[in-house]
C-alpha cells in the first residue's frame, strides 16, 4: 500500500487503545445500566475507575513507545518530541485530574456515567490537537474537542446556569470555528497546500525585500491566528471564559481550566514558529497588542470578581496573556518561556482546582460548593493545611521565588528583554504586581480576618487530598531541581 | 463546457418554469380578487367555533431527538455515497476503513438502541 | 444563458436572502429564506462542477438542517411580534467593523478573477454550451468519484476522525435531552413467545389440609 504503512498504527497506538477502550466503555456502561434485572444500577463511580484504568494504560503506552521524529497518516500527523511530551503530560495531568473528580460527582450526584466518556472522548481530542500537522486534521481535531466541552458545559441538565453556559460556549465557539474554516480555505484556495511542511517550504522568503506577497493568505493566516486566540480565550476574545467557568458545573470547570490550553499552545507553537514563520513576522503588532490586553483584562477584570470560579476565570485570562508576550517574541526563547508557563500554569491549575473542589460546607441534610471569595474567612481556624496549600498556590500564580511561577515568569520576561520589548517587559511586570494584591487579599481574608460565624466544613475525600499533597509536593520542592521542567521543555522545543 | 450543464439545465427550466406559474397564480390571485376584510375572514378557522387555544403549542422534546438521530445517521449515509461509487478501484484498506466507521456508528446505535431512544414512549 | 448570468442571479437572490433571515421579525419566515439561501448556494456549486457537495447541501442542510432550526422555532414558541431591537446604539459600530472586513477583504482581492473563466470559448455567438470534451468526460473521475478516490485511503484518519465526531454527538444529544423513564411498562414479548398454554391456569384447592 502507498499511503499507509505499519509505522502509522504503531504511532498512534495510544489512541486506538484509548478509542477501544472508550468504545467497550460505552457498550459496557449502556448494557448495565438499562438492565431491567439489576435494576438500573449507577455505575457512575465504576466507569470512573474504570476511565481512570484507560488513563493509566494510555499514559504507560504513550511513556514507553519510542518516538522517531516522522509524520504519518500520509502527513497529517507529526510524532516528534513535541508532540510526545504534550501527549504524556495531557495523559498525566488528566490522571490526576480523574481522581479529583470521584468525590465530587458522587456529593453532587451526578449520576450519567457518560460524564466519563465525553471526558474521555474529549482527552483524545487534544492528543489529536497536539499532534496534528495538517489544517484538516487541525481543525477536526479542534471540533472534536470543542463539540466535547459543548456538552460538558451544559452536563447539568436541571441548572439554568449550565445550560446558559453551554449555549455561550457553544454559539461563541461555532462562531470561532467558522471563521477558523473561512482562514483554512483562503489559505488553501491561495496556495493549495494544507500540510504545514509544505506552507513552511512555500512561505520561505516572503520578508525578503522584493518578494511578491499574497495578500489574501496574509488575512487567512489572521482568521486562524483569531480562531486560536480565542479557544485559549486570550483578550481580546476572552468574552466566554468568565460566563462559561461560572456556569459550567465545578468539576467541568475543572476539566476547562486545566487541560485544554497545553495541547492549543502546543498548536499555535506549531502553526506560528513552523508553519507561517515568515508571516507571522508581519503580525508580530498583533500578538503584542494580545498579550497586552489579556494580562491588562485579566489583571483589572479579577480585582472585581467575587466568586470563585469567575475570579480562576479571569486570573487565566491574564496567564494566557503572558503566554502570547512569550510567544509576540517568535524567537525560540520566548517559545520556551511560554511553554515553560503552560507547564507550570497546568501543574498550579490542577493543585487550584483540587483546592476549590474541597471547598465543601455542611449545611444539613447535605453539602453544597462554595460559591464566593469571602467564604473563605478564617480558613486557618478550619482546615490549617488547605489554607497553606492555598497559600502556596497564590504566591505560585503570584510569581513569587521559589515557587515555579517565579521562574516562568522570569524566562518570560528574559527573553522579552532580549528582543527589545521592554514595553512589554514593564507592563507585564506593573501587572503581576497588581495581581499580586488580589492573591494576597485572599490569604489575608483566611488567615488575618476574624469573624463571628464560620461555616461548617466537610472534611476533605482520600482521592483528593492525595493530589493535593502531590501536587503541593511538586509546587514547593521543585524550586530545587527546576531544571527537570526546563530540560524537559527545551528536549520538546530542539529535538 | 462539461456535459454536466447539459444535463442540469433541463432542471433549470423546469424550475425557472414552475416558478413563473406559481408566481402568475399568486399575483393574478392577488390583483382580481376584493381584497375586503374582517375580523372574522382573517381569524383562524377552528371547525366553526372559537380556537381554543394558539396553533403554536410547545414541542415535545422527543421530536428534536429523533430529527438530531436522522441528522447523524443522514451523515453516515451521504458519506456512503462516494465510497460506494468507487469501491471498484479503491485498495482493500478503503474497504476497511468504511468497515470500521460503520462499526464506530454501530456502536452508538447500540447506546441509543438501549438507551431507549428510538422508543416513542 | 451563460453560467456568469446564472452566477449573478443565484447570488443576488441569496445575498438578498441572507439580509432577510437576519432582519425579519418572524422566526418562521427567517427560517424559510435560510432555506432559499441553502437552495441558491447548492446552485452556485453545481455551477462550478462540483455536483457531490451541492447534493449534499440539500440533503443535509436543507434537509435536516433546516427541519432542526425550524423545530427549534416552533419549540421556543416565538411569537409573531418578535423582540424589538434598537438598532441605533449599535449602528455606527456596525457599520465600522463591516466597512473594516469589507475593505479588507476587497484589497486582499487583487487576483484577475474573470481570467479563469471562458477557457474553452464557444464556437457559436448565442452562448448555448456547444463545447464537450469528451476526453475530460471520459478520463478524469467525476467529483464524487475523486472525493472517494482519496476520502477513505489517504485522509482515512479525518474519516474515523469524523465518526467519532458523530458519535460523540449521538452520545451528546442523549445525554442532554433525553428523559429516562424506568417505571414504563412494556410488553415482554419473549415471554409472551414461552408462555406454556397448559401450565397457565391451575386449580388450587384451599380446603385441603
Amino acid at each position: 500500500m502507498l499511503f499507509i504503512s505499519s509505522y502509522d498504527f504503531y504511532a498512534l497506538l495510544t489512541e486506538i487503545y484509548f478509542l477501544n477502550a472508550i468504545c467497550a466503555l460505552l457498550i459496557y456502561g449502556v448494557i448495565l445500566n438499562t438492565s431491567y434485572r439489576r435494576g438500573h444500577p449507577v455505575i457512575e463511580h465504576n466507569v470512573s475507575g474504570l476511565s481512570t484504568q484507560i488513563l493509566i494504560v494510555s499514559l504507560w503506552l504513550t511513556v514507553c513507545s519510542n518516538i522517531p521524529c516522522l509524520t504519518s497518516w500520509n502527513s497529517l500527523l507529526v510524532h516528534d518530541f513535541l508532540s510526545f511530551g504534550i501527549k504524556s503530560t495531557i495523559l498525566a495531568i488528566s490522571l490526576l485530574w480523574s481522581l479529583i473528580i470521584f468525590s465530587y460527582n458522587r456529593l453532587e450526584k451526578i449520576n450519567l456515567y457518560e460524564y466519563w466518556i465525553v471526558s474521555m472522548l474529549a482527552i483524545v481530542a487534544m492528543l489529536f490537537v497536539s499532534c496534528s500537522y495538517d489544517l484538516l486534521a487541525m481543525y477536526l481535531a479542534i471540533e472534536f474537542q470543542s463539540i466535547a466541552f459543548y456538552i460538558l458545559a451544559s452536563f447539568k441538565r436541571t441548572s439554568e446556569f449550565s445550560t446558559e453556559a453551554g449555549l455561550k460556549y457553544f454559539v461563541l465557539g461555532a462562531f470561532s470555528s467558522a471563521l477558523l474554516l473561512l482562514g483554512i480555505s483562503l489559505l488553501y484556495g491561495t496556495t493549495g497546500l494544507t500540510n504545514f511542511g509544505d506552507l513552511s517550504k512555500f512561505f520561505l522568503g516572503t520578508t525578503l525585500e522584493n518578494a511578491s506577497f499574497i495578500n489574501i493568505t496574509f488575512f487567512g493566516v489572521v482568521l486562524i491566528e483569531v480562531a486560536l486566540f480565542f479557544k485559549i480565550s486570550a483578550a481580546p476574545f476572552h468574552m466566554w471564559s468568565p460566563d462559561v467557568y461560572e456556569g459550567a458545573p465545578t468539576n467541568v470547570t475543572s476539566f476547562f481550566g486545566i487541560l485544554p490550553k497545553l495541547a492549543l499552545v502546543s498548536l499555535i507553537f506549531r502553526f506560528f514558529y513552523f508553519c507561517c514563520a515568515e508571516v507571522v513576522l508581519l503580525l508580530n503588532f498583533t500578538l503584542i497588542i494580545c498579550a497586552l490586553l489579556s494580562m491588562i483584562i485579566g489583571t483589572f477584570g479579577a480585582l472585581a470578581q467575587t466568586k470563585w470560579k469567575r475570579f480562576i476565570a479571569y486570573s487565566t485570562i491574564s496567564h494566557v496573556g503572558f503566554i502570547v508576550a512569550g510567544f509576540s517574541t517568535l524567537e525560540f526563547n520566548g517559545a520556551f518561556g511560554a511553554l515553560f508557563y503552560i507547564l507550570v500554569y497546568t501543574l498550579t491549575s490542577l493543585a487550584t482546582f483540587s483546592i476549590v473542589l474541597s471547598f465543601r460546607c455542611l449545611a444539613y441534610p447535605s453539602t453544597y460548593q462554595l460559591r464566593y471569595l469571602t467564604d473563605i474567612v478564617s480558613l486557618v481556624k478550619l482546615n490549617p493545611i488547605l489554607a497553606g496549600s492555598l497559600v502556596a498556590v497564590l504566591f505560585s500564580m503570584a510569581g513569587i521565588p521559589p515557587f515555579p511561577g517565579f521562574f516562568a515568569k522570569v524566562f518570560v520576561l528574559f527573553s522579552l528583554l532580549q528582543e527589545q520589548l521592554i514595553g512589554l517587559a514593564i507592563m507585564a511586570i506593573f501587572l503581576s504586581c497588581v495581581s499580586c494584591f488580589y492573591y494576597i487579599r485572599l490569604i489575608q481574608m483566611m488567615y488575618f480576618t476574624h469573624t463571628k460565624t464560620i461555616l461548617i466544613f466537610y472534611p476533605i475525600e482520600k482521592t483528593t487530598s492525595t493530589i493535593l499533597s502531590i501536587t503541593m509536593l511538586l509546587l514547593v520542592l521543585i524550586f530545587l531541581k527546576i531544571d527537570l521542567i526546563s530540560n524537559f521543555v527545551h528536549c520538546m522545543l530542539f529535538l | 463546457m462539461n456535459v454536466l450543464y447539459n444535463e442540469y439545465s433541463a432542471i433549470l427550466t423546469f424550475f425557472a418554469v414552475a416558478f413563473l406559474i406559481s408566481l402568475i397564480i399568486l399575483i393574478l390571485s392577488y390583483i382580481l380578487n376584493p381584497q375586503q376584510s374582517d375580523q372574522e375572514k382573517v381569524s383562524a378557522y377552528e371547525c366553526g367555533f372559537n380556537p381554543f387555544d394558539d396553533a403554536r403549542a410547545t414541542f415535545d422534546v422527543r421530536f428534536y431527538l429523533v430529527a438530531i438521530l436522522f441528522l447523524i445517521f443522514d451523515l453516515e449515509v451521504s458519506f456512503l455515497f462516494p465510497w460506494s461509487l468507487v469501491l471498484g478501484q479503491l485498495p482493500s484498506f478503503g474497504f476497511w476503513s468504511m468497515v470500521a466507521f460503520l462499526a464506530i456508528l454501530t456502536l452508538g446505535f447500540i447506546y441509543e438502541w438501549k438507551k431507549g431512544a428510538l422508543e416513542w414512549e | 444563458m451563460t453560467s456568469t448570468t446564472l452566477f449573478w442571479i443565484f447570488s443576488i437572490i441569496s445575498l438578498i436572502s441572507a439580509c432577510m433571515v437576519v432582519s425579519l421579525s418572524n422566526a418562521v419566515y427567517s427560517v424559510l429564506f435560510l432555506i432559499v439561501v441553502f437552495c441558491n448556494t447548492a446552485s452556485i456549486l453545481l455551477l462550478l462542477g462540483a455536483e457531490f457537495l451541492s447534493f449534499l447541501f440539500l440533503i443535509v442542510y436543507v434537509g435536516a438542517i433546516a427541519v432542526l432550526f425550524l423545530f427549534v422555532v416552533m419549540m421556543l414558541n416565538v411569537k409573531i411580534d418578535g423582540v424589538k431591537i434598537n438598532y441605533s446604539t449599535i449602528f455606527l459600530i456596525g457599520i465600522l467593523i463591516s466597512l473594516i472586513l469589507l475593505i479588507q477583504i476587497w484589497t486582499a482581492l487583487q487576483l484577475d478573477i474573470e481570467a479563469y473563466d471562458n477557457i474553452g470559448v464557444p464556437l457559436s455567438q448565442n452562448n448555448f454550451p456547444t463545447i464537450i470534451s469528451w476526453i475530460q468526460e471520459n478520463e478524469l473521475p467525476s467529483n464524487t468519484e475523486s472525493i472517494g478516490l482519496i476520502l477513505y485511503t489517504s485522509y482515512s484518519l479525518v474519516f474515523i476522525m469524523c465518526a467519532f465526531i458523530l458519535l460523540l454527538a449521538m452520545i451528546g444529544s442523549i445525554v442532554l435531552t433525553m428523559n429516562q423513564r424506568s417505571g414504563v411498562k412494556t410488553q415482554q414479548i419473549t415471554l409472551q413467545l414461552y408462555r406454556n398454554q397448559n401450565k397457565v391456569v391451575r386449580f388450587i384447592d384451599l380446603r385441603k389440609n
